[in-house]
C-alpha cells in the first residue's frame, strides 16, 4: 500500500466572498461553509472564528482539533464512517493543510475541555499555537441531548477540516511525502533479520466523552484489531475523546501519530514495522483483560519481538498500559510503554495509578498537575468562564487581572502520551 | 433477572434512576473507595475500575464501582488495585486545602453525574 500526503503551507487563514486557496492564504467563504454544516438538523446556528500564532487570543474550551485533509485520489475519502463513507483508506493521494487546524468549541458538558493560547507562556505547551487555527462555533438546537451534542459538533469539526483541505484540490503541492507499507508476508520476506516491531494503539471507549472512533465505529466492546499505519494517516481514527485536555488524543493526533512516523522512518533500516494494533480501554476490569491478552496473542502470532504501547487518558488506562506490558513481556515481547505523569506540583508523588515490575523501559511525556499562571489575552474565543471548570482549572482560576491559573492538565495536547509535544518528566 | 453485580455509588443519579443493584453512599470518593477497599478485603471481586473514565477522583465528586455480589477468597488484583487507587486519590487530595471536588456548582455537577453513569452503563452492555 502507498500513501502520498500532498502538503500545503497556510500562513493565513482569511474570511472571504469565496473559499480558496491562492498564495498560501486559504480564503473561507463563511456562508458557503455554515450552510454545508447547517445541513445537519440538529444545530442551530454556527459561526467561524481564526486564532493566528503570535496573537494575544486564547480558545478556550476545546473539545477537539483536526488536521484539514481531503483525499485526492485512492480508494475512500478523508475520517472514512464520517465524511467519507466506509471503504478502507490509506492509499492514493491525500492533500494536507499543514501549520493548520480546526479547534472545535461550544461547551457540551462543564468540564473537560481545554485551552490554547497563541501567545504567551502557554503557547509554549502545545504545537496548536504555532498553527492559523479556524474555530467553529456550534450551537446545538435546544434541548439536544449531550450524546448527541458530542457527536454533532464532533462531525461538523471534521466537514470543516475536509472542506479546507478541498480547497486545494486542483494545486500543485509545496512538497510531498510518500509512505510505502508492504503486507505482513511481505515483509518476513523482505527483512528477515530486522527486528519485528508492533505499535499497540490504546483507544479510549467508555462513555459520554470518553470514545474513540474507528471507519465510524465506536470502538467499545470490539476485540483488539490490525490497522495499516497509512490508514491511520487518512483519519480512520477520530476522537470523540474529552478525557483531559491535557493527554487525550485528538483527531489531529491520530492523524500526525509521532510514534508511526517514528516508526515508518526506521522501518525496513534497523527495524521491520509491522503494524498497528488497536487495543481498547474499557471501564471493566474483564474487558482490560480480554483487551490485553487477545492485544498480545495478535503479536504472538504476528510474531513480533517488540511492542511500542501508548496509553490515553490516565487513571484507570494505566491498568490497560501494565496489562499490555505484562502479557507481553510474559510471551517473551520487549515492551515499550508510553504515558504521561501526575506527580503533584512538586513531583513528588507517584505519577502513575498503576505499575507492574515488567514496566521497566517508560517513556513519559511531562507531569499534568505542573502549575502555570498564564497572562491575560486581548481576545478571548469561546467562553473565559469555562477555565473554572474544566480540568486543571478551578473556581480561582480567573484571576482580577485576567491572569489565568490552571495544571497544563488544562492545556490541550500539553502532555500528549503519543509523545507530539516536547515534554517530559526526570527524577531528581 | 438476578443482578450478578453489586453496585457502589456515591453518585444520585444513580439513586434517582433506581439503578439495579445499587449501594448508595452519601460521601466522598476516598471514603467510598475506602469503603469498597474492606469489601475486597473480605472477598468481593473488583467487576469495574476504581478510577472509571479520565476524571481524575479530585476533580469528579462521583463515582461508582461494581464488584461481584458472591464472596470467596480475596482476589489479589481486587485488592491490589483498590490500594493503588485509594493512594493515588490521597496524593490529589494533598494537592489543595479544599479539593476540586467541593467547588462545583449545580450545572457541572450534573454533568458529573450524568458522565459517571453513562460509563457505567456502557461497561454493563458490553460486559453483560
Amino acid at each position: 500500500m502507498k500513501l502520498t500526503l500532498n502538503k500545503f503551507h497556510v500562513k493565513d487563514i482569511q474570511f472571504a466572498e469565496k473559499s480558496s486557496f491562492e498564495g498560501g492564504v486559504l480564503y473561507i467563504d463563511k456562508a458557503e461553509l455554515a450552510e454545508y454544516l447547517l445541513k445537519d438538523s440538529n444545530i442551530s446556528s454556527v459561526d467561524f472564528d481564526i486564532a493566528r500564532p503570535g496573537e494575544s487570543t486564547r480558545i478556550i474550551p476545546i473539545k477537539d482539533v483536526i488536521q484539514p485533509r481531503y483525499k485526492k485520489s485512492g480508494t475512500g475519502q478523508i475520517f472514512p464512517g464520517f465524511v467519507g463513507d466506509v471503504e478502507t483508506v490509506g492509499n492514493g493521494e491525500t492533500n494536507v493543510l499543514e501549520d493548520c487546524c480546526v479547534a472545535t468549541s461550544g461547551k457540551i458538558v462543564a468540564f473537560q475541555e481545554g485551552i490554547i493560547d497563541m501567545s504567551g507562556p502557554g503557547a509554549e505547551f502545545n504545537s496548536f499555537s504555532k498553527m492559523n487555527i479556524l474555530v467553529p462555533l456550534i450551537q446545538p438546537i435546544e434541548g439536544l441531548d449531550k450524546h448527541t451534542h458530542e457527536a454533532t459538533v464532533r462531525i461538523a469539526g471534521l466537514k470543516t477540516a475536509a472542506y479546507m483541505a478541498k480547497q486545494t484540490l486542483e494545486l500543485e503541492p509545496e512538497e510531498t511525502q510518500s509512505f510505502e507499507h508492504e503486507t505482513i508476508l511481505e515483509m518476513g520476506v523482505k527483512y528477515p533479520d530486522l527486528p519485528k516491531v508492533i505499535y499497540v494503539d490504546m483507544v479510549q471507549c467508555q462513555g459520554l466523552m470518553h470514545d474513540t472512533y474507528v471507519y465510524g465505529l465506536n470502538v467499545k466492546g470490539i476485540l483488539s484489531t490490525l490497522i495499516s499505519p497509512l490508514e491511520v494517516f487518512d483519519g480512520a481514527i477520530v476522537s470523540g475523546n474529552c478525557a483531559a485536555p491535557g493527554h487525550k488524543n485528538a483527531t489531529i493526533h491520530h492523524e500526525n501519530n509521532p510514534i508511526i512516523l517514528d516508526l515508518l522512518k526506521h522501518h525496513g533500516k534497523d527495524i521491520c514495522f509491522v503494524g498497528v494494533l488497536l487495543s481498547n480501554e474499557s471501564a471493566m476490569l474483564k474487558e482490560k483483560m480480554r483487551a490485553a491478552y487477545y492485544t498480545s496473542n495478535l503479536s504472538r502470532i504476528i510474531g513480533v519481538d517488540g511492542i511500542i504501547a501508548s496509553e490515553e487518558g490516565g487513571g484507570n488506562p494505566e491498568t490497560d498500559l501494565m496489562l499490555n506490558c505484562k502479557f507481553h513481556e510474559q510471551k517473551g515481547i520487549k515492551t515499550v510503554l508510553v504515558t504521561d505523569e501526575y506527580c503533584g506540583r512538586d513531583g513528588a508523588s507517584q505519577g502513575l495509578a498503576d505499575v507492574t515490575p515488567e514496566a521497566d523501559a517508560v517513556v513519559t511525556n511531562g507531569n499534568g498537575n505542573q502549575f502555570v499562571v498564564l497572562p491575560k489575552m486581548d481576545k478571548i474565543i469561546g467562553d473565559i468562564e469555562a477555565a473554572r471548570v474544566i480540568t486543571g482549572g478551578n473556581a480561582n482560576s480567573i484571576g482580577d487581572d485576567g491572569t489565568l491559573s490552571v495544571e497544563i492538565a488544562a492545556i490541550m495536547g500539553s502532555c500528549c502520551e503519543m509523545g507530539y509535544e516536547h515534554m517530559t518528566t526526570r527524577l531528581r | 433477572m438476578s443482578i450478578k453485580y453489586r453496585c457502589i455509588s456515591n453518585n444520585p443519579l444513580f439513586r434517582e434512576k433506581s439503578f439495579p443493584g445499587l449501594e448508595y453512599h452519601e460521601t466522598d470518593i476516598l471514603s467510598l473507595f475506602r469503603l469498597i477497599s474492606s469489601e475486597v478485603a473480605s472477598g468481593s471481586k473488583l467487576l469495574s475500575h476504581p478510577l472509571t473514565g479520565s476524571i481524575r477522583p479530585d476533580i469528579t465528586p462521583y463515582k461508582t464501582v461494581l464488584i461481584s455480589c458472591e464472596k470467596g477468597e480475596p482476589d489479589c488484583t481486587s485488592v491490589l488495585l483498590m490500594e493503588k487507587a485509594i493512594r493515588y486519590t490521597e496524593d490529589l487530595y494533598k494537592l489543595r486545602e479544599v479539593p476540586l471536588y467541593e467547588r462545583w456548582g449545580e450545572a457541572a455537577k450534573a454533568d458529573f453525574q450524568m458522565i459517571d453513569y453513562s460509563i457505567i452503563k456502557q461497561a454493563l452492555e458490553v460486559s453483560a
